[in-house]
């Protein structure tokens, strides 16, 4: 290992870290932001809207997040629809078009996790809800969501995880995120290992950050499930 | 339909790549899985126990891509260095080796959970019936305690083997010329991509639907004689 090295290229990683943590969070967001209408669709059973977004599921989580995202980064730039319109300014960027095969892909699992765990609402919440006067779209927003939200907590963190560990994709389309920047550091050093080791080591923190992050979290917020 | 046409071999070289990586290194995760669980459970040494709560920890702190690149790299330096200690000649980590064992290496350390939680669903009576029919521990386990814990883990063991099979769409990072290399070099080659990465999708999108129905099959067929579990 030279350590000479990486202690000058410190400040190159955490350039990538902090690209590793924009393509994590930013994707998780969107996918939320997403997935809970689609979810609050497919629980309400719409016609038409909940078969297509079953279907949309499926093909997103049964293909692999690496062809989407080629889709996504080589594909679209063949269709001269796209190529000529507004949207190109932002297509033509690969960290958009990281962000956006991401984002779908989280939304895709977001989806799948928030239906199941909206379906799982107990009916006595619906009745307490109804029995409060509250109209439907108060007693989504105000009982079913955040009750939905508290009990799926376990499962967040771990698709956190998950979306952090797919952001390592990035440096497939050229992005320096800690992969691409341990990577380019190899190169730049005529090195083959040394800076995989690094990268390694920093997404092994980050992970055990996120879980040691939501298992307190959910000592403080889950406390009631623990035995007393 | 005419832009595929003479890609056609090439992408069917590409999926069959892709399908022998995926089920040869699937075969290893099980391997691993189920020795790894036992060891975890039934291992005298701490120091053996250690090391596998090691490696699972490891693993699942490593993005996969990050995860194949660091063994490919690593055995190739291994082997480096084992080559010049016994003055050897040079010796080259094929990929494609490469690219099974370190998938397989991957989602073992998921299956060891998993197994561990299904050995320890089995209840004790159980392998002691066994022995006191007369089995010996190892038939024992193969006839008794390993089916039944197939069953508590096949759902857990489809949901890995698709993660698998999201993971074998990255080897092309260490050159294999699996389906997805394949895909984006005909694109490359012929301006457009969209045919080719489409190819790849369905491609996927078949094994999904086809595994999903095997795996269907082998939950009714673990299921015969499961009743309520005792």
């Amino acid at each position: 290992m030279r350590f000479d090295l990486i202690a000058q290229s410190l400040g190159l990683f955490a350039q990538g870290l902090v690209m590793t943590l924009e393509l994590t969070i930013v994707p998780i967001l969107m996918g939320v932001l997403i997935a809970v209408p689609c979810a609050l669709a497919l629980y309400r059973n719409v016609r038409i809207v909940s078969p297509a977004l079953r279907a949309f599921c499926y093909l997103i989580c049964g293909t692999p997040l690496m062809v989407q995202l080629l889709i996504v980064y080589f594909g679209l730039a063949q269709l001269d629809f796209i190529r000529t319109s507004w949207a190109w300014a932002i297509l033509r960027d690969p960290w958009w078009c990281a962000v956006i095969a991401f984002s779908i892909n989280a939304a895709a699992y977001w989806i799948a996790l928030l239906s199941g765990a909206i379906s799982e609402t107990p009916r006595g919440q619906h009745e307490a809800a109804a029995a409060l006067g509250l109209t439907r779209r108060q007693a989504t927003w105000l009982v079913v969501l955040p009750a939905t939200f508290l009990r799926i907590l376990p499962q967040i963190g771990n698709e956190i995880v998950l979306v952090m560990h797919a952001s390592a994709l990035a440096s497939v389309v050229t992005l320096q995120d800690l992969l691409g920047v341990a990577r380019t550091f190899n190169v730049r050093h005529y090195l083959s290992l040394d800076g995989l080791v690094v990268a390694a080591i920093l997404y092994i923190a980050l992970t055990f950050t996120i879980v040691g992050v939501f298992a307190r979290v959910e000592r403080r917020y889950l406390a009631f499930l623990s035995p007393p | 339909m005419d832009t595929l046409s003479p890609y056609l071999p090439l992408l069917l070289h590409g999926t069959l790549v892709t399908i022998e990586v995926s089920v040869l290194s699937y075969v290893l995760a099980l391997l691993i899985g189920i020795a790894g669980a036992r060891a975890r459970l039934r291992a005298r040494s701490r120091l053996a126990r250690w090391l596998l709560v090691v490696y699972t920890t490891l693993v699942r702190g490593i993005p996969d891509i990050a995860a194949i690149l660091l063994i490919y790299v690593g055995s190739q330096q291994l082997a480096n260095a084992l080559t010049k200690l016994t003055g050897t000649g040079h010796v080259v980590v094929p990929p494609f080796l490469a690219g099974v064992v370190s998938v397989g290496v991957i989602y073992g350390a998921y299956l060891i959970e998993t197994f561990r939680g299904a050995f320890l669903s089995i209840p004790k009576g159980q392998g002691e019936a066994a022995q006191a029919l007369g089995l010996s521990r190892r038939t024992g386990f193969f006839l008794v305690i390993l089916p039944q814990a197939i069953r508590q883990a096949l759902p857990a063991c489809l949901n890995y083997w698709q993660a698998l099979l999201t993971s074998c769409a990255m080897v092309s990072v260490i050159g294999l010329d699996d389906v997805v290399r394949n895909g984006v070099d005909a694109g490359t080659a012929t301006g457009q991509p969209i045919p080719f990465l489409c190819a790849a999708l369905v491609f996927f999108l078949t094994i999904t639907w086809l595994s999903g129905l095997l795996f269907g099959w082998l939950r009714r067929r673990f299921a015969i004689g499961g009743g309520r579990a005792v």
